[in-house]
């Protein structure tokens, strides 16, 4: 049924040989190849794919080619003027309304078709417009600024200022055009695409796997099964007991069992349809009660026999047990006046980075295989590859592409050993991307946990004891379950001083798709339950819940966590700030009420390195093996830090992309670590290019070093106003004279405080580097009629030491103020028997733009001992504290005590009617 | 998406004889935001042969202000609905329904037809690659016996007013509540019928509508109402933006003073097909509408309801917004 279908692209004809039938936002993609148009749903949902037909905003992937037959079409590509940005365009970029990018050509061709028709929309107008727009990094506040500027015209400047200023983000144009490429972005000609066969089974045993019928299909290319996998090999983060393709049995729906690659991905997905599995279905364990009992079934029988990467404890079907011990706390909570005991319970969610895994391999002449992948860590891809398929590294290359948000769901391996599997197999390239369900069914979300504390008090407001079980759901493979579990035990306790504490914790084996870690593994299951009861307790006790936890915030000096003594300490002050925000203690109106948490996080750490070139015109390039997963570390702080070591501006540092073959050692983006730690590597490396560049400047001039000082673009001697000599001369005389071309490099690895190790035991990440503490406030309104919460306005406090790029930093604050509202109030990933029911963008509900209030972001600065300029980690901790900030501010409004998330309208007016207090 | 064949009809009687030629294995495709979804995620046992294009059909679009009835076009766009002047200020409940469906861009594609033939919601039965072999699909695959998922899974959002055949789906449109209010009729390449009559039987709850397989919809018309009533509509819907209706209600109220002369109220997302609470409406009409009478109607509405285990919630909101409504459209205008 293909015909020739002319169309009409961005003002040029074009005639493309295809089926009617097809989307348009394939044919744009793969047969034009204007990958501006992102698919990040397939259903209309998400509008990343958004294009302009005769004008008007349309979700290409709804439309097919037979109806825009000679209709007027616009991508993102189409909008600049000569090749320069609109107004728009500039304000986005201007104005911070870019992270990861993803979501960004959709947004900008949605407001492209509002300020057409509407030249001054309201600020309701805008946040309309783009209701059909899904952004998971910004919270959608910059966006919606970066409209109104261009709707009021405002002139949008850049910034290339300085450290402490809001340089705006070097990827930041590739990204608004539409021409940063992306996991899926990638095409080779000739490519076949491949697609995963995942078990229909929460836990069975593989009889057989029959690939015959799909291979005899035409245009299907090969099959790969577990079979030709080399046998015995695991992977995993701490625990290895993953194996590429299933073996033996299945542990949870998704799981993949066998892959192909056809000629299209439709043919794609068919014969992956068609490879025939049977199945010896095992009695599947759901819950994490079902796991732990004692006649249980075992998911991995060979549980004791995995290599661990830490002193783990495990048994039956828990992967990792856990426990912090200090002080007396059975003594202690005898001495009480109130005990409190409660359990909360908290639900699996998606991290719902908008851009789904993709990438493509492809093998050369060595049987090398190269990956374009959108994976947060491309060092920890090839190493894991290694281990998993015994290829040694020479044999593997990983190449980072951009990412379009992370928020650690692309920490592991996501398709990168199926492509190469394939391209390998098939001696073709191979393109791979995972759906909206497949995301939903078989990627690693976040932990559903069940939380039991105990806290005991005194009548002085003071926190005596407290104990905590943390139960953790991993899933069928333990993913970054031993590290989540541990990380909710820090945050159990919340940034309190305590004398006794008693924390266990276990990581359970279940049949469901296995989590992994998502933005502050650990953290807002514990936030949720720590901080709900503190609230609890203080209504109790007829306190103030502000007065109580400033009761008991810790300070410099404190201990916290496996026994750390803590330095730089700003809980205080965020508390402080994020109430006034809200005007705590003020009047309320009927049904409105307020609510506070607070916590603290670690900046990660893990090994890095850098290098730094001086080019023949005096400009640097960066050669860094990190990537960014949107917050944009690798595009603001780090050309910020080394252009400041060297007096240069932002804009002069090439930053290089990640390639495993070429670039310098990187752990990976994730665990709020990107600025203390590559951060720091950058600025040793610029400091140690500093070095050099004086050296040599001294030598040219036949001067002693320290009579020279580095000034903008050069070198001069102390007290004259002239310069001495250029970069450009310095980096030029090293080319072709003398002592060759001029590099700073350094490799960094932060040192751990030091914590009491007879304080704790099973703990796989036992410190926190560099402590970032946080406090946010929320007012809601409760709809006594629908159970409908409202958050009216809230205020995001965090103590991140030094905000190098204060613009980046409250976008981090905004959107994971957003995240985690989502979590709080909306996102649920629902199963049943292993199956995920709501696996898309329309059942599992993200924030849009018309439900998020103004979060205000406030920037607290108690710089760090240890950080680079101060800095400490920022992008995980917002998102972990907005459930139980307005799981308390429901309490006030209404009276209302919800002990799960999300605060679903059911919920919530259930509660209200077993209290009989819902309106009329 | 699996492969289908695709055709661009040039008038509706190529577009019958196109359908009927596949016996019920083609679809019409308008705006394409519900078929082409279920065509990518294979929510069907057996999948659709082809699509009838009727885009390309002339004639079918378009809002036209007769003598007494107004007439929408089938592939009247939603976005062009809820902005048209004549819907705001005399066809209020559909043009506030309109307004919400959604998101602004699927507003954009979507058309009215499509939005009263749409497929349920049901996540048990729209879960891709058809992997709950639900009673409402009728197809059960050897050695499967067929069953409601929703009957003992998760069924938040289904029936309060009981099964059909063991089926708890509800039926999720935005706009057939004020139509049905208004009293709406489609007209159809086989037939004229009231909008109310269009649902099936209790005994065939697989099929949305009654609307045949080889039946196109051509217009809607609906008569102007009585210049002395006033209409209103609402949806409770979790967020803002995208989401179908936890529960819908539209209620079009004539009044003579302050007392009610007549009254017509649809509740949906409640029930297999939109619900008219009769008792609620009885109750109304020669009484004025005071806060309480609104509130007795809210309670007389929900009559006889039979909740899930997990959606009695959804009584609580059904009561509630029939008052709200009814309130609304006393305050309007």
């Amino acid at each position: 049924m293909k015909r020739g279908i002319s169309l009409k692209v961005n003002g040029l004809v074009c005639e493309v040989y295809a089926n009617p039938g097809e989307t348009l936002l394939f044919c744009l993609r793969e047969r034009l190849g204007l990958i501006g148009a992102k698919e990040g749903c397939g259903d209309g949902e998400c509008g990343a794919c958004m294009v302009l037909i005769d004008g008007l905003p349309r979700n290409s992937c709804l439309v097919l080619l037979g109806d825009v037959e000679n209709r007027e079409i616009t991508t993102v590509e189409g909008l600049s003027v000569n090749g320069g940005l609109t107004s728009l365009q500039e304000a986005f970029v201007a104005k911070g309304a870019i992270q990861c990018g993803f979501c960004t050509p959709g947004f900008v061709v949605s407001a492209t078709a509002l300020l057409a028709r509407n030249p001054s929309p309201s600020e309701a107008e805008i946040r309309e417009a783009v209701a059909g727009n899904l952004c998971r990094c910004t919270g959608y506040a910059k966006i919606v600024e970066a409209i109104q500027a261009a709707a009021c015209g405002e002139e949008c400047v850049r910034e290339d200022g300085s450290l402490g200023t809001s340089v705006a983000r070097l990827d930041a144009v590739e990204k608004v055009t539409g021409k940063a490429q992306f996991g899926a972005d990638v095409s080779r000609p000739g490519q076949l695409w491949g697609a995963v066969v995942r078990s229909t089974r929460p836990h069975a045993r593989i009889v057989d796997i029959d690939t015959a019928k799909a291979l005899a299909m035409p245009g299907v290319a090969v099959a790969v099964t577990g079979a030709e996998l080399t046998p015995g090999l695991y992977y995993g983060v701490d625990l290895f007991d993953q194996q590429v393709l299933a073996r033996g049995k299945v542990r949870h729906v998704g799981e993949p069992v066998a892959l192909v690659a056809a000629e299209t991905p439709e043919l794609a997905a068919e014969a992956a349809a068609a490879v025939e599995v049977t199945y010896e279905d095992l009695p599947p364990v759901h819950d994490i009660d079902a796991a732990l009992a004692p006649d249980a079934s075992l998911i991995h029988e060979d549980l004791m026999d995995y290599e661990a990467g830490w002193d783990a404890i495990r048994e039956g079907n828990a992967c990792s047990a856990t426990y912090i011990t200090r002080g007396d706390t059975d003594a202690a909570l005898a001495t009480c006046d109130r005990v409190f005991t409660h359990t909360f319970e908290t639900q699996i969610i998606h991290q719902s980075y908008i851009e789904p895994h993709a990438g493509l391999a492809e093998a050369d002449a060595n049987g090398k295989v190269t990956i374009w992948t959108t994976n947060q860590k491309p060092f920890a891809v090839r190493r894991y590859m290694s281990q998993a398929l015994g290829w040694p590294m020479t044999k593997i290359r990983v190449i980072g592409m951009h990412i379009g948000g992370g928020f650690g769901g692309k920490l592991e391996m996501g398709l990168e050993p199926y492509a190469a599997l394939l391209a390998l197999k098939s001696r073709r390239s191979v393109k791979m991307a995972m759906s909206r369900k497949e995301e939903f069914q078989a990627a690693n979300p976040r932990h559903a946990s069940r939380i039991t504390i105990t806290t005991g008090v005194n009548r002085d407001m003071k926190m005596v004891a407290r104990r905590a079980e943390v139960l953790l759901d991993t899933g069928a493979y333990s993913g970054n379950g031993p590290t989540a579990v541990g990380l909710s035990m820090f945050l159990v306790t919340g940034p309190y001083r305590l004398d006794n504490v008693d924390l266990s914790g276990k990581a359970v084996y279940t049949n469901k798709t296995s989590s992994g870690s998502c933005r502050g593994p650990g953290g807002p299951q514990a936030v949720f339950a720590g901080e709900s009861q503190i609230d609890i307790i203080a209504r109790e006790m007829g306190w103030d819940p502000l007065a109580f936890r400033l009761a008991n915030v810790v300070e410099e000096g404190d201990v916290l966590g496996a026994g750390q003594r803590l330095q730089d300490v700003g809980v205080r002050e965020c508390l402080e700030q994020a109430a006034a925000a809200i005007n705590w203690g003020g009047e309320e109106e009927p049904d409105e009420g307020v609510g506070l948490a607070c916590s603290w996080w670690t900046s990660g750490g893990w090994a890095t390195s850098a290098l730094i070139n001086l080019n023949e015109d005096g400009t640097v390039t960066l050669i860094t093996g990190a990537v960014d997963i949107g917050p944009g570390a690798k595009y603001t702080s780090l050309p910020q830090l080394v252009a400041d070591e060297l007096q240069l501006k932002p804009g002069d540092v090439i930053v290089s992309s990640c390639d495993t073959d070429t670039s310098p050692y990187d752990h990976g983006d994730g665990g709020s670590r990107m600025t203390y730690n590559v951060g720091r590597a950058c600025q040793m490396a610029a400091e140690e290019l500093r070095t050099v560049i004086l050296e040599r400047a001294a030598r040219t001039l036949g001067v002693a070093e320290d009579l020279l000082e580095l000034v903008p673009d050069g070198v001069r001697l102390l007290g004259h106003e002239e310069k001495a000599l250029t970069l450009a001369e310095i980096a030029e005389r090293g080319r072709v004279l003398v002592d060759g071309p001029i590099q700073g490099r350094a490799s960094f690895l932060a040192d751990m405080p030091s914590w009491d190790t007879d304080a704790c035991r099973g703990l796989t990440y036992p410190s926190f580097l560099a402590p970032s503490f946080s406090a946010q406030a929320v007012r809601v309104r409760v709809d006594r009629q629908t159970g409908q919460v409202r958050v009216l306005e809230a205020a995001a406090a965090m103590d991140v030491g030094r905000a190098i790029n204060p613009m980046a930093v409250e976008g981090q604050l905004e959107g994971g103020f957003a995240m985690g509202m989502g979590y709080g109030l909306l996102e649920e990933v629902k199963m049943r028997e292993g199956v995920v029911i709501n696996p898309n963008f329309l059942d599992y509900k993200l924030p849009t733009a018309v439900d998020m209030p103004v979060v205000k972001p406030i920037i607290v600065e108690e710089p760090s001992i240890t950080g680079v300029h101060g800095v400490k980690g920022v992008g995980e901790p917002p998102a972990s504290l907005p459930a139980a900030a307005i799981a308390n501010a429901v309490d006030d409004a209404v009276g209302a005590r919800l002990m799960r998330v999300p605060l679903t309208q059911e919920t919530v007016l259930d509660a209200l009617d077993a209290a009989g207090t819902t309106g009329s | 998406m699996r492969r289908f064949k695709h055709f661009d009809a040039s008038s509706l009687d190529e577009a019958v004889s196109l359908l009927a030629r596949f016996e019920g294995r083609a679809k019409v495709i308008a705006g394409g935001t519900d078929i082409v979804g279920t065509l990518k995620d294979s929510v069907l046992p057996e999948p659709y042969e082809a699509l009838v294009n009727i885009k390309t059909i002339p004639g079918l679009e378009g809002i036209r202000n007769g003598a007494g009835v107004l007439k929408i076009g089938a592939l009247t766009r939603l976005e062009d609905i809820a902005h048209n002047e004549t819907v705001q200020t005399k066809y209020a409940a559909l043009a506030q329904a309109a307004r919400v469906v959604a998101t602004p861009h699927i507003r954009e594609m979507g058309t009215i037809a499509g939005n009263i033939c749409q497929n349920t919601r049901c996540w048990y039965y729209r879960c891709a690659h058809n992997r709950f072999h639900c009673v409402r699909k009728g197809h059960a695959a050897p050695g499967q016996s067929l069953e409601c998922f929703a009957s003992d899974g998760d069924n938040r959002y289904h029936s309060i007013f009981g099964d059909v055949k063991d089926c708890l789906a509800v039926n999720p449109s935005d706009t057939i509540p004020a139509l049905i209010a208004l009293g709406a009729t489609l007209k159809t390449t086989k037939r004229s019928i009231a909008v109310k009559d269009i649902f099936p039987p209790s005994d065939e709850p697989t099929k949305m509508t009654i609307i045949d397989s080889d039946e196109i919809v051509i217009e809607v018309e609906i008569p102007e109402p009585q210049a002395s009533s006033r209409s209103a509509y609402h949806k409770v819907a979790i967020r803002k933006s995208i989401d179908f209706p936890i529960v819908n209600c539209a209620a079009v109220v004539d009044f003579e003073g302050d007392v009610v002369k007549d009254c017509h109220i649809c509740l949906n997302a409640v029930h297999y097909k939109p619900y008219v609470p009769e008792r609620a409406e009885a109750l109304l009409e020669g009484e004025p509408l005071t806060d309480e009478q609104a509130a007795t109607a809210g309670e007389a509405a929900v009559w006889g309801a039979k909740p899930l285990p997990m959606n009695s919630y959804k009584i609580t909101m059904a009561k509630g917004l029939v008052k709200k409504i009814l309130i609304a459209c006393r305050e309007a205008g």
